[in-house]
């Protein structure tokens, strides 16, 4: 059994998903749905009842915001509960312990592999700097690992995970969320269709009104805690945001960027950091196409979404909900006749809809709007059934070394205030 | 949980950076609990939770046990006037020792609208006092809200419960308060419900209750909504605050001192 999800390639040299939807074989299920009068291609939400495993115990190392969201998410995950928490800050822990009932906790890496035989698979939630040492260590003990993403701050950081995962016989999964979110698989089918057709540009934006800086407490010092606004290990925004959203468009198009040119300041939180809080970006893509990425601390509008234009319609992503918007020229498709759509000022979207084949059958397509649960629990769920299959995960190391490569170069090209080739040979 | 909070933590420089994390860090952990404890969202553990079968022990983290203990010590003393199950409380089995929860039967859906905003507040003010907040005072929706210490220059938060001129004035020294209303004063189209009489509830048009816990008293606050009175076995503890329905006040508990009539205050 391989740990990781090897991309096979498909028509066209367009890269398979992990269920082996291309191009060609989406327009033949879509047209088979359409005799059947579906709404929609069929898109799995979570894991089929055969893919129950029967009870992975997991760790989860790292307890700050992402591992409490973990933890939190673990809670509704079927045929898995964590049996053991590590963080190595006494309050962290003691607070982690409170939401993970019955685990055991560890103040330090050592003293959880200590304890290896109280679990069988590791989620590694830590500081981005410290994900190589510690994933390397747990991939070499031969337990199912989950790493968070972005996988490292170095190029040579990812490369090394990533050759360490290639050689486990264990569940290795990276955590590039879009690629296990129904809606973001449901959107790449049509993408790969002619719904969309020609992409001839694409955008992306994260904003958020927040510091980034994290209160300092237990005997830490400020560097460990505000490792993300510390220039010697920071991969900023465009490294700890933006790999999740570059990672979108290379699943989509199959394409990575060739280059970068960024830019960023210091707009709001004036606090003596030099880790801009604000930046754009301008991803070159072989093919002529470009990414424009904008990422802020300073305003929360609109939040994150991705967005695709091609020539038939655009399909924008907010990470719970999908729409696509139709050119007035493009052709109509039958199921859209019974579609969900929503008003946005001067322009109607489609929903796209997870499931809505079914949910259309029970007169509920309105109550699919929106996912019912997280893209982090979707990943999850996906590394915690690929365990049960024995199957690969949505996402490999791979994938997620290649995505931060960009990002790393993305921050690398706003500090350096240059235009920065993408060199992925490390990583490929 | 549908409302906004406001944390302002007095003494501090604004601008400094530590002091913005720390009440950034609160914020996250409301938005956290929201995520978990609304009724509205498909993905929230409360909805999960509700969609468990019948007979099966759920683990829950203790956090949570928490916040289901505060609802069943608060059901108990009201005689059911606070039911976060839409009456059927009782058909939840709580095990302590395995921080488990059981639905007894089918369709219990739960609702902590009652007392979510409290329990958050006594997370977020626990952690704001362990960073070294001395002075600070934390609200959700104007209606719950807790004091850490007084005010910067030593005298306690004075908080107005209602209006008009005879309202009560709270003062708050470590302390929480909660104030509950019926639809501003139309009990018959009251948003409360009274689960004993499956209708309404017509009890009180406002209550406040004060005491240590915010959770506790938003907990209490609905309660009284209901039974308009302070039942017997409310914990002796905790002040309440309830109309007469001929006018005034009717405080009890042992934080009646720390209560002052609008008028009273004013001529001080």
């Amino acid at each position: 059994m391989s740990g990781q999800g090897r991309s096979e390639m498909g028509q066209g040299g367009v890269p398979l998903d992990r269920h082996g939807l291309d191009r060609r074989s989406f327009m033949v299920r879509t047209a088979g749905g359409l005799a059947a009068m579906s709404l929609m291609p069929a898109v799995t939400m979570g894991r089929s009842a055969s893919a129950q495993p029967s009870g992975v115990r997991v760790a989860v190392i790292g307890a700050g915001r992402q591992g409490r969201d973990i933890l939190g998410e673990f809670a509704r995950i079927p045929g898995a509960s964590v049996t053991a928490v590590c963080d190595m800050n006494d309050r962290r822990l003691a607070s982690s312990l409170r939401r993970a009932a019955g685990a055991e906790g560890h103040a330090s890496v050592d003293d959880l592999m200590n304890a290896a035989d109280t679990f069988d698979a590791v989620v590694v939630a830590t500081p981005t700097p410290t994900h190589r040492a510690i994933g390397e260590r747990a991939i070499a003990s031969g337990k199912h690992v989950y790493l968070e993403c972005p996988l490292a701050h170095t190029v040579e950081d990812c490369a090394a995970l990533a050759s360490a995962a290639r050689s486990s016989d264990a569940v290795v999964a990276a955590g590039l969320q879009g690629r296990a979110n129904p809606v973001y698989s449901l959107a790449r089918g049509f993408f790969l269709s002619d719904s969309v057709r020609d992409c001839v540009s694409m955008r992306a934006q994260h904003n958020r009104k927040t510091s980034w800086r994290l209160p300092v407490r237990g005997g830490q010092s400020d560097a460990e805690v505000n490792w993300r606004l510390n220039p010697e290990v920071s991969t900023g925004l465009a490294g700890e945001w933006g790999t999740q959203q570059f990672d979108v468009f290379h699943w989509y198009t199959g394409r990575y960027p060739v280059a970068v040119r960024g830019w960023g300041s210091v707009r709001l939180h004036k606090d003596g950091r030099s880790i801009p809080d604000t930046i754009n970006c301008i991803l070159e893509f072989d093919d002529g196409t470009v990414l424009d990425y904008a990422a802020t601390l300073a305003n929360s509008y609109e939040d994150k979404y991705e967005v695709f234009y091609g020539t038939n319609a655009a399909i924008k992503l907010s990470w719970s909900h999908g729409w696509m918007f139709k050119e007035a020229d493009a052709p109509t498709q039958g199921w859209e006749v019974y579609a969900n759509r929503q008003q946005f000022h001067n322009d109607e979207g489609i929903t796209l809809i997870a499931g809505a084949t079914q949910l259309a059958e029970q007169g509920k397509l309105k109550e699919g709007v929106g996912l019912p649960n997280s893209s982090l629990w979707y990943a999850l769920d996906d590394w915690v059934g690929a365990i049960g299959e024995g199957g690969s995960p949505a996402t490999s190391v791979d994938e997620a070394a290649r995505a931060t490569a960009v990002g790393i170069a993305a921050h690398r090209s706003i500090m350096d205030d240059a235009r920065v080739e993408v060199d992925l040979s490390a990583v490929s | 949980m549908g409302t906004r909070f406001e944390i302002v933590i007095a003494g501090c420089d604004a601008d400094r950076g530590d002091w913005r994390a720390i009440a950034e860090d609160a914020m996250e952990t409301v938005a956290h609990w929201h995520a978990r404890l609304t009724r509205f969202e498909r993905g929230s553990f409360v909805r999960w939770l509700s969609e468990q079968p019948a007979g099966l022990a759920v683990e829950v983290d203790r956090d949570f046990a928490d916040l289901l203990d505060v609802c069943a010590q608060v059901w108990r003393s009201s005689g059911g006037a606070l039911d976060v199950a839409g009456g059927r409380f009782g058909s939840i089995l709580m095990d302590p020792a395995h921080s488990s929860v059981t639905m007894r039967e089918p369709g219990v859906v739960l609702d902590f609208g009652a007392v979510a905003k409290g329990f958050v507040i006594d997370l977020i003010t626990d952690d704001l006092r362990a960073s070294g907040v001395t002075s600070a005072i934390v609200h959700g929706g104007t209606s719950t809200v807790r004091a850490i210490g007084g005010t910067p220059s030593g005298d306690a938060w004075r908080v107005q419960v209602g209006d008009g001129a005879d309202a009560p004035i709270v003062e708050l020294r470590d302390a929480a308060l909660s104030v509950s209303r019926n639809d501003d004063g139309a009990p018959v189209s009251g948003h409360v419900i009274d689960h004993t009489a499956g209708k309404a509830a017509s009890g009180a048009p406002l209550a406040a209750v004060l005491g240590a816990s915010a959770a506790a008293c938003d907990a209490w606050s609905t309660a009284l909504i209901v039974t308009g009175t302070r039942p017997h076995a409310m914990d002796s503890q905790i002040t309440s605050i309830l109309p007469r329905p001929a006018g005034g006040w009717h405080i009890q508990g042992p934080g009646a001192h720390a209560v002052r009539l609008g008028a009273e205050v004013g001529a001080a």
